[in-house]
């Protein structure tokens, strides 16, 4: 559609990212949004659906699309891979009983041609909680080392405190700058 | 959007609209993409409306529910791309009919899958392993692989279960635990039979999994409730989100931002209704009020979105038949 085009040719003039929440229910994926995007984080529901936010950060757009994890709705997922920059791939660190399900489902999306160059950041949440996995035990249970096809990082944080939140979005958006923008001047 | 099967006045309205925006400002841009997207969205919204009004064979229905699903996902991914650069009300606007119409579409669906066994399989057969170029060499994979660490408190690798409050393969047992040893633990209790358990003090998330024939009663909990597999049980839980899945004939009495189920049947709710001597204190420590409104009321099934139409696998407890807890329950 000819309109989008030149939406598209506004949103490279006006370097715009798209980041694509993902993980399993319960992991703070909607928290880590809202927390990020400064709105309160009090009241937060099992998304049904997505959720929309874009925010301007470091000179880019940001616009995140968050995207429910509940098993029933993992399957329409894939309805969202188009033109991501970026995949934030969340885990419920002190969720050690589903482990296994976060490893599988975050290597099957990985292999989806749509995201391949997309830019990986692993948020390692709920550090707040006591038996929170850490980061590197994380990173190995998930098997990350494994991951050759996307330039990635694990960090860990809590969505609650807002901990590392911004290290890991900082991160990210130079990482998709310097792959997405750098051969454009601007 | 799909160019095919539209017909040609549609097409020289674009046109028209094309040579109008040779020299586009925003505005302009924006206010075209929002036209054409809600005109999208009323045809689906219409063909929606004749899926249900039209006697139709099954395979016409598919075919229709097929295109439609097809046409939100473009709409979707055009509102996504344009959403950014909508005026706030515009986009809530849009927000709310596009999942309102996925609802819709969700709702056909389902009523179609009962009446032929219908699922959602996952299609992972065309995907394949991509050699990638752009990253290339293997060095640099590693190098940017970093954990970030040092000025970020990694608490250390050796992070043991043992702030895990775990309780499991028990039968016939009456447990108490007090705020002392609740506080600031993540609790899992599973593989329970026939157990009784107050938790009377506020905790950091519980985890309820494979519990049968249990009643859990629970101080106020600071994060989510998450319950895996049980049947036959009563819980009573305050907290920020509680998640239903894989369970049958429960009763659940609650107070959250929002409570779901998944793959659950048989399921009964009540507001949450548990009162021992410092229970202000534990709400206040969990971050937590106590409420009286009729949030607890709202649960939402992932088997089963239809707007307006109640799912039929819970429903409200009467009146009458809601217990009261409080400390002298286990008495």
């Amino acid at each position: 559609m000819g309109l989008m085009k030149i939406l598209k040719k506004l949103k490279q003039s006006e370097k715009e990212i798209r980041i694509l929440l993902l993980g399993l229910d319960n992991a703070g994926k909607t928290t880590i949004m809202s927390k990020f995007c400064g709105k309160d984080t009090s009241i937060i529901a099992p998304t049904l659906g997505f959720n929309i936010e874009t925010l301007e950060f470091q000179g880019f757009k940001l616009t995140f699309w968050d995207v429910g994890g509940q098993k029933s709705l993992r399957s329409f997922w894939r309805n969202y891979f188009e033109n991501t920059d970026a995949l934030v791939w969340v885990v419920d660190s002190a969720d050690r009983l589903r482990m296994d399900d976060c490893k599988r489902e975050l290597h099957a999306l990985l292999l989806e041609e749509r995201m391949a160059g997309a830019t990986l950041i692993i948020f390692a949440n709920k550090q707040d909680l006591s038996s929170a996995a850490s980061a590197s035990e994380i990173a190995e249970i998930l098997d990350l080392k494994s991951i050759k096809t996307h330039n990635w990082l694990i960090i860990p944080c809590s969505a609650m405190s807002g901990e590392n939140l911004l290290k890991g979005m900082e991160w990210l958006t130079n990482d998709v700058a310097s792959r997405i923008f750098t051969l454009e001047q601007v | 959007m799909e160019q095919n099967g539209k017909p040609a006045a549609d097409d020289q309205h674009r046109v028209v609209v094309m040579d109008d925006l040779s020299q586009p400002s925003k505005r302009t841009v924006v206010s075209h993409v929002v036209q054409s997207v809600k005109d999208e969205l009323t045809q689906i919204e219409i063909s929606l409306k004749e899926l249900s009004s039209l006697d139709l064979t099954m395979d016409k229905r598919e075919v229709m529910c097929q295109d439609a699903s097809k046409k939100l996902q473009d709409l979707e991914r055009t509102f996504g791309d344009a959403a950014e650069y909508l005026p706030a009300f515009e986009q809530r606007l849009l927000q709310s009919r596009l999942s309102s119409a996925s609802r819709t579409l969700a709702e056909k669906r389902s009523v179609m899958a009962a009446d032929k066994g219908f699922s959602f399989r996952r299609n992972l057969s065309k995907a394949r392993p991509i050699v990638d170029q752009k990253i290339g060499s293997l060095d640099q994979v590693d190098k940017s692989a970093l954990l970030i660490s040092p000025d970020m408190e990694l608490r250390g690798d050796i992070r043991q279960d043992e702030k895990k409050l775990k309780w499991s393969n028990q039968a016939d047992e009456v447990t108490r635990l007090d705020r002392v040893a609740l506080k600031d633990k993540d609790v899992l209790l599973s593989k329970l039979h026939s157990c009784r358990i107050f938790l009377e003090g506020p905790c950091s998330t519980l985890q309820l999994k494979d519990l049968t024939n249990c009643t859990v009663i629970s101080g106020p909990v600071r994060t989510s409730v998450f319950v895996t597999a049980c049947s036959q049980c009563t819980f009573s839980v305050a907290c920020q989100q509680v998640r239903i899945h894989e369970s049958h004939h429960l009763k659940v009495y609650q107070q959250s931002s929002g409570c779901i189920i998944e793959d659950t049947t048989d399921c009964q709710f009540g507001p949450y209704n548990v009162t021992y001597p410092r229970i202000e204190e534990d709400f206040k420590e969990a971050g937590l009020s106590r409420e009286e409104n009729e949030r607890w009321k709202k649960v939402e099934d992932f088997n089963y979105i239809v707007a307006n139409k109640p799912s039929p696998n819970w429903k409200i407890i009467p009146e009458d038949e809601r217990e009261q807890f409080n400390e002298f329950f286990f008495i």
